[in-house]
């Protein structure tokens, strides 16, 4: 069900992406908002199901957490990688636009880091991190990063940017899964539900922060500006190769 | 409901750009939309929760998200874009929780795949803007 979500996420870009080049961006938004209507309706026909027991976050159990060296570095790990991400989601559309760049292409550019999520998430990601265990996976998501970044920072050739969207499925999702890995690991009984949400505010405070200051940035720098991103990445490299020496313990 | 995120995901900081806003600004904008889904997305939840509502909650914000979404086109300048950007962002954000909520529900109910590959992340989705 979720594979369907994603295709469709990709069928949408790829219409916009058309639509986009024939009548400009405002397309998207009479698209949006035609497909959330349909969802509206889809969604009155969705059977009320009874309610699942509500998960508490207790105050001691986010000190707990916090006190284990190797959640507090996942979270830190975690938090640098995916935040490197926000000055994509914001800014790698309107540096492609301002290098000419159709909106066909950025469509293609951008499905393409949505299937390799999708690729890596249901097939080889699970895998990838049995086999190179959750920090390996993350120290790989980082080295992916600062490949990514410096490459967009560098160029706008629709070659190379179609050779570094697919390290998304390494960036973004390796990266969520070798962390629910070392979650599934090393989380006492009766604290995943208060990991998790550590995690998603770590992750979330992250990214808006990075897309705070990276509207100054590409400002200021313009592509350079993925040299930080990448310099996130080289930062959160030292951190994942600690990672196994770290007691799990506090 | 994907589909919805798809077509704009990727392409509305250009939008908002070509209308008018600056980068720096932009930056302003997102970023504020990120941090105000990081709240509404367990607000709106646990709303959902108390009320025993999910699906009647979940219609609800894709309904008004809709129509934020039209107050896109008419809009100008910065304070504008930014309180659209955060209503936007606001009723977008809890929107992929409470279906896989339902959907998760309705699978344990009626025994079909859900399709996670035991992979039990709602905290995936998703740092970048309207997805």
């Amino acid at each position: 069900m979720r594979g369907t979500g994603s295709a469709a996420f990709i069928v949408g870009t790829l219409i916009a992406g058309q639509l986009v080049g024939a009548h400009g961006l405002s397309m998207i938004i009479w698209l949006q908002a035609s497909l959330l209507v349909l969802a509206a309706f889809a969604a009155t026909r969705v059977p009320e199901i009874p309610h699942p027991e509500r998960r508490r976050t207790s105050t001691e159990g986010i000190g707990t957490l916090l006190r284990l060296p190797m959640y507090r570095n996942m979270v830190l790990i975690a938090a640098l990688i995916l935040g490197s991400h926000a000055l994509h989601d914001g800014f790698a559309v309107i540096r492609w636009r301002a290098a000419d760049i159709a909106p066909g292409t950025a469509s293609l550019l951008w499905s393409e880091a949505v299937a390799a999520e999708v690729l890596v998430f249901f097939l080889i990601g699970p895998r990838l991190v049995a086999r190179l265990g959750p920090a390996g996976a993350l120290a790989l998501a980082a080295l992916a990063g600062i490949v990514r970044w410096i490459v967009m920072a560098q160029t706008t050739e629709v070659f190379a940017l179609a050779l570094v969207q697919p390290l998304h499925g390494i960036t973004f999702a390796l990266l969520h899964l070798a962390c629910m890995r070392l979650i599934a690991r090393i989380v006492p009984g009766g604290l995943e539900g208060t990991a998790q949400a550590i995690y998603a505010v770590g992750i979330g405070g992250a990214s808006a922060s990075v897309m705070l200051a990276s509207g100054a940035l590409y400002a200021w720098l313009g592509g350079a500006a993925f040299w930080i991103m990448a310099t996130l990445c080289a930062i959160a490299l030292p951190l994942t190769l600690r990672l196994p020496r770290l007691s799990p313990l506090h | 409901m994907y589909a919805a995120y798809g077509v704009a995901s990727p392409f509305l900081p250009a939008f908002v750009n070509a209308s008018g806003i600056a980068p720096e600004q932009l930056g302003l904008v997102l970023g504020a939309a990120t941090a105000v889904r990081l709240v509404s997305t367990p607000l709106v939840g646990r709303a959902a929760d108390v009320l025993q509502a999910l699906g009647r909650t979940l219609t609800v914000c894709i309904a008004l998200a809709a129509i934020i979404t039209l107050a896109y086109l008419p809009a100008q300048g910065f304070w504008i874009f930014l309180a659209i950007t955060l209503l936007h962002a606001a009723s977008l954000a809890p929107m992929t929780v409470l279906a896989d909520a339902l959907s998760l529900g309705a699978a344990k109910r009626h025994g079909f795949e859900y399709g996670s590959a035991g992979c039990a992340a709602p905290a995936r989705r998703r740092s970048s803007s309207a997805r």
